[in-house]
């Protein structure tokens, strides 16, 4: 096999094609690469994948792997650790990317200790370190009240990525390339975990990751008839509606509207925050928002802080008319 | 939240404080308790318009909690930190620094559960079964006379002074006809500990008894609510006692030897301030926060001198009390029920406590500015309830007048009964 | 049944930025002495997750803890909230570790404490936010791990997890024994008991130091680290927030639609 080292990303797909995540790590892999003077490879595990997966080769990646088995149809921890430990050391990549999204959080993580290498979770920004070329990876500690930059030792250098930290790669050429299928056939996995169920809840509406605006609660709602009015605002406004993790865990939105950092992280246009006070957790799931608009009765709430445009009032005064104003203004 | 790192808390205090803030932190609204209390109290209001008001849902999770009854005997469900003083002094805090109106709603209560040492075991299990069972079962007490205010406080004890001639004797049975008045939470509570005079014309040390009253019986009504400029979730009333008859067994001092009863209980009105410096403490970080953030000047306000100047003053004030407050409880913790405590210090508190309050009031006008009397800012509620809560005779200059008699004429082994009464 | 609580103590997640102090030399946050010391969330959360396994079928819960001067109020709740004993590992060598250090020593804890069917943990600490010491248990011990775990149910040696995926959830059955994390929607953790607060003052618990889990201090903490901090900084925050006004609230919120639109914001 090739000893060229290079930037792999394991990549994700939706039923469309590439996951936004995997277009962002294309456009954040493609600096490190340019940077290495190496090449972009991305590895799609599955099973009757092949035609999403070459996609990848039209938004900047340079080599396309492939499984193709029904042993990997399906996310199981202990067989995807287990492909993923033998591509790895067959494949020789300089650095792994993975997302930090339901599967990247669970693979990269297990994957770095089977190979006895050092991963970092959640990083917002990438660079390489040009002596070692080993990766400078920033990531938000104390719940964002801070910045580390981290470095570990041995390749492959592994990390996860936060969704949303990295601006998505755009279609550029066609899907022509190198798509190279690998054979997983003589690799021992066997599962120890079995998934039995899986149940997804119908986003009702814009879902929050795709949401150009989008309304959201925190404890100032005060319950979950304050969220039927959020409702309103957001069906008015054409967003959709999230929650902080207070609000959830008091039953007032479903789980899957949470945003944060164990919820989603969001980067709409256009961030609503009604009766949330900024706690750096949740900041973390909507500081990349291009607009915050904070409302808030208590004027030194840390949400200020990060907001760029507020009203210091109860919710219950100002959505209305906030909202009335907006209709007339057509 | 509130310092823990005082020499006077075990492992065991801070663990309680902790579970007190927990329980604040998830079910208390603080804005909607100010606007509870706030609520409006129309004329002719009874006891069941009071009781319709409280948060009992709120109770009831400190029920759940086990905070509700952390005071009562352990033989009758309780937690059985009644003679914990310190426990229960940082819990009061704690409620007062993160609940705010709650403080006062656990210590009304708990403050009562210290009388249970001296009622008869029937009584306990018919009072505090109540209590156990019915979680809207509130108890308080009761002293202060429509004609008798600074009158039960005054540093002497002539006879025929204090108190009107309340209660009279019929064979087993006793007839309580006058009125009480300033009775925070008679309003809302089923039992009340009450001191009445029953010895017409001798000093008050030896001619007041104290009982265990059942607002629910016959003869009981409320005179009056007491319309503060701001108002308890408990609320206080003024009481009116017609042909209200009690048995004897409810009796909870020896005849005219309330006295000898009360002088050697718990502090339970330190209680109180524990949970009102609480509450202050929490004022000032609010308030320390919107210096830290105001911009006015070019820097944040904090950076100004009057500013950080009155932040300091009142930090340090309110340390001070809160190292008299536990202090105090220490000492009186140490010497034990029954022990007879040097009462300068409960005075110093007393006094102490009232120009942190005021000098805190202060001190948010200047630094809130035009913002202060605002409602948005939850400071105007604290400012209105506290000048409510303190007044004349228990929190003033009194207390000094009686710290300065003792020190002129020295110790005595019984303190003015007044003050023995008033740490009822 | 025999299950492992792993918890880490924690400065209190929401403490803001002006309690700490950014020591630059060694890299670290500092929080001062007045910031309330915490169970991380999530650990407290997997601490009720053993407590309601304990309350269905019976269960010895033990709670195993790693650091250096640990807060004895902290360490504690775990056993004011229902479990059974406490581990510590208590050492100056184990502090300033990274997530392969810290599992790499609980591993060798669990291994020392010999019985267990279960190995419960948050699935990440709020302070260094990595999320990867339960994993590393797992594989240190060679047990499956599942992640991010909302329910779990325990049937004879098969314990039946639901985790939380983006917008839903799944289950799945694994054979014990099994490393699980447990994510905050679990459910909110109960109370401590007063009771159990009133008996702690007299437990002990157990400590350990490397050398009785069979580790070189060299093994622990900070010189065991594969992951090294080039450098901490505190990022700055560059919006101003435009505050709107008004006579009224009413007016601001006018005032603020009106601003809104004239940016082409809304």
């Amino acid at each position: 096999m090739t000893d060229d080292r290079h930037v792999m990303i394991y990549g994700e797909l939706t039923e469309g094609g590439l996951a936004s995540i995997t277009k962002e790590l294309l456009s954040g892999g493609e600096k490190l690469a340019d940077n290495l003077g190496e090449e972009l490879h991305v590895l799609f595990v599955g099973d009757g994948i092949t035609e999403r997966a070459r996609e990848a080769l039209a938004f900047g990646a340079n080599k396309v792997y492939v499984t193709h088995d029904t042993r990997l149809g399906r996310y199981e921890g202990d067989c995807y650790v287990a492909f993923l430990a033998w591509a790895v050391e067959k494949l020789r990549p300089r650095i792994l990317l993975f997302g930090n999204t339901d599967v990247g959080a669970d693979l990269g993580p297990r994957l770095g200790f089977r190979l006895n290498r050092a991963v970092t979770t959640d990083c917002v920004a990438l660079e390489v370190e040009q002596k070692t070329k080993t990766l400078l990876r920033t990531k938000p500690v104390y719940g964002g009240l801070a910045m580390a930059v981290l470095t570990s030792e041995g390749f492959p250098q592994i990390t996860t990525v936060r969704p949303k930290s990295m601006s998505p790669a755009e279609r550029t050429g066609s899907a022509d390339g190198e798509t190279v299928p690998v054979d997983v056939s003589l690799i021992a996995i066997s599962p120890r975990v079995k998934v039995r169920d899986r149940l997804t809840e119908e986003a009702k509406g814009v879902r929050l990751e795709d949401a150009e605006i989008i309304v959201s609660g925190g404890r100032g709602m005060g319950g979950s008839e304050g969220f039927k009015e959020l409702e309103k605002v957001g069906k008015l406004l054409n967003g959709a509606v999230g929650g902080s993790r207070v609000a959830v865990d008091n039953g007032w939105i479903p789980t899957s509207h949470q945003i944060g950092l164990t919820g989603t992280i969001v980067a709409p246009r256009v961030y609503i925050a009604v009766g949330i006070s900024g706690a750096s957790q949740h900041m973390t799931g909507c500081a990349r928002s291009q607009r915050i608009i904070a409302i808030n009765k208590d004027a030194a709430a840390p949400i200020f802080k990060q907001a760029h445009f507020g009203v210091v009032g109860d919710w219950k005064a100002v959505l209305p008319a906030f909202v009335e104003k907006l209709k007339e203004l057509g | 939240m509130i310092d823990l790192n005082l020499p006077y808390l075990t492992e065991e205090h801070k663990s309680l404080a902790m579970l007190m803030k927990e329980f604040c932190d998830r079910e208390v609204d603080l804005k909607k308790l100010n606007e509870i209390a706030d609520q409006t109290i129309p004329p002719n209001v009874t006891s069941a318009d009071l009781r319709a008001r409280m948060p009992w849902d709120l109770v009831s999770k400190a029920h759940d909690a086990g905070l509700r009854q952390i005071a009562a005997p352990a033989e009758f469900g309780g937690g059985g930190y009644g003679e914990d003083h310190i426990g229960l002094g940082v819990m009061a805090e704690v409620a007062g620094y993160c609940g705010g109106q709650l403080g006062r709603l656990f210590t009304i209560a708990w403050k009562q559960m210290a009388a249970f040492a001296y009622t008869s075991k029937e009584i306990a299990e018919e009072v505090l079964g109540d209590f156990m069972n019915d979680r809207k079962t509130m108890m308080g007490a009761s002293i202060t006379e429509p004609n008798s205010g600074s009158d039960f406080l005054l540093p002497y004890d002539e006879p025929g002074v204090a108190g009107q001639y309340f209660t009279k004797r019929e064979g087993d049975e006793w007839i309580f006809n006058g009125d009480k008045m300033f009775c925070t939470g008679g309003g809302v509570s089923n039992y009340l500990t009450i001191i009445v005079r029953t010895e017409p014309k001798g000093p008050l040390s030896k001619s007041v008894t104290q009982f265990m009253i059942d607002t629910r019986k016959p003869g009981w009504s409320i005179a009056r609510v007491n319309d503060m400029m701001g108002n308890e979730l408990v609320s206080n009333v003024q009481m009116h006692f017609d042909n209200y008859r009690i048995h004897d067994r409810y009796r909870v001092s020896p005849v005219n030897g309330a006295f000898e009863v009360m002088k050697s209980r718990l502090a339970g009105k330190s209680l109180h301030i524990f949970a009102v410096i609480g509450w202050a403490e929490r004022t000032w970080a609010d308030m320390k926060e919107y210096a830290m953030n105001r911009i006015q000047g070019g820097k944040p306000i904090i950076q100004h001198s009057n500013v950080g100047m009155l932040l300091a003053e009142t930090d340090c004030m309110i340390r001070h009390s809160r190292l008299f407050l536990y202090q105090d409880a220490w000492e009186w913790q140490k010497l034990g029920q029954g022990q007879m405590r040097d009462v300068l210090g409960w005075y110093y508190i007393n006094w102490y406590v009232k120009r942190v309050l005021m000098r805190l009031i202060e001190a948010g006008l200047e630094i809130y500015g035009g913002m202060a009397p605002q409602k948005e800012l939850t400071f105007e509620h604290w400012v209105r309830v506290h000048l409510s809560i303190m007044h004349g005779g228990s929190t003033g200059f009194l207390s000094l007048v009686k710290a300065a008699n003792i020190m002129a004429k020295g110790f005595t082994p019984t303190p003015p009964a007044t003050d023995a009464l008033y740490e009822s | 049944m025999n299950i492992i609580v792993c918890i880490k103590e924690i400065p209190d997640p929401e403490a803001t930025i002006d309690s700490f102090r950014l020591d630059q030399e060694n890299k670290a946050l500092v929080s001062s002495s007045k910031v309330l010391r915490v169970v991380n969330p999530f650990d407290e959360q997997a601490v009720e997750a053993a407590l309601r396994i304990k309350d269905k079928t019976g269960a010895k819960v033990t709670v195993l803890s790693l650091g250096n001067n640990l807060d004895r109020v902290v360490v504690k709740k775990p056993l004011h909230m229902g479990a059974d004993e406490l581990i510590l590992l208590e050492d100056g060598a184990f502090v300033g570790g990274d997530s392969w250090s810290t599992a790499h020593a609980l591993a060798a804890a669990i291994r020392k404490i010999g019985e267990y069917d279960l190995i419960l943990c948050g699935r990440q600490a709020a302070d260094t936010n990595a999320g990867q010491t339960g994993m590393g248990i797992s594989e240190f011990l060679g047990l499956p791990c599942v992640t991010v775990a909302r329910k779990i149910d325990i049937t004879g040696n098969t314990a039946t997890v639901e985790r939380v995926i983006n917008n839903g959830y799944e289950t799945v059955e694994v054979a014990l024994p099994t490393v699980i994390t447990v994510s905050n929607e679990l459910g909110q953790a109960r109370y401590p008991s007063i009771k159990n607060i009133a008996k702690s003052n007299s437990i002990k618990p157990v400590i350990w130091q490397p050398s009785d889990i069979g580790l070189k201090p060299e093994a622990c903490g900070m010189l065991a680290r594969r992951i090294r901090t080039a450098s901490l900084y505190l990022p700055v925050f560059e919006a101003t927030c435009e505050v709107v006004v008004g006579e009224t609230i009413q007016e601001a919120a006018q005032n603020l639609a009106v601003r809104l639109r004239l940016e082409r914001i809304l």
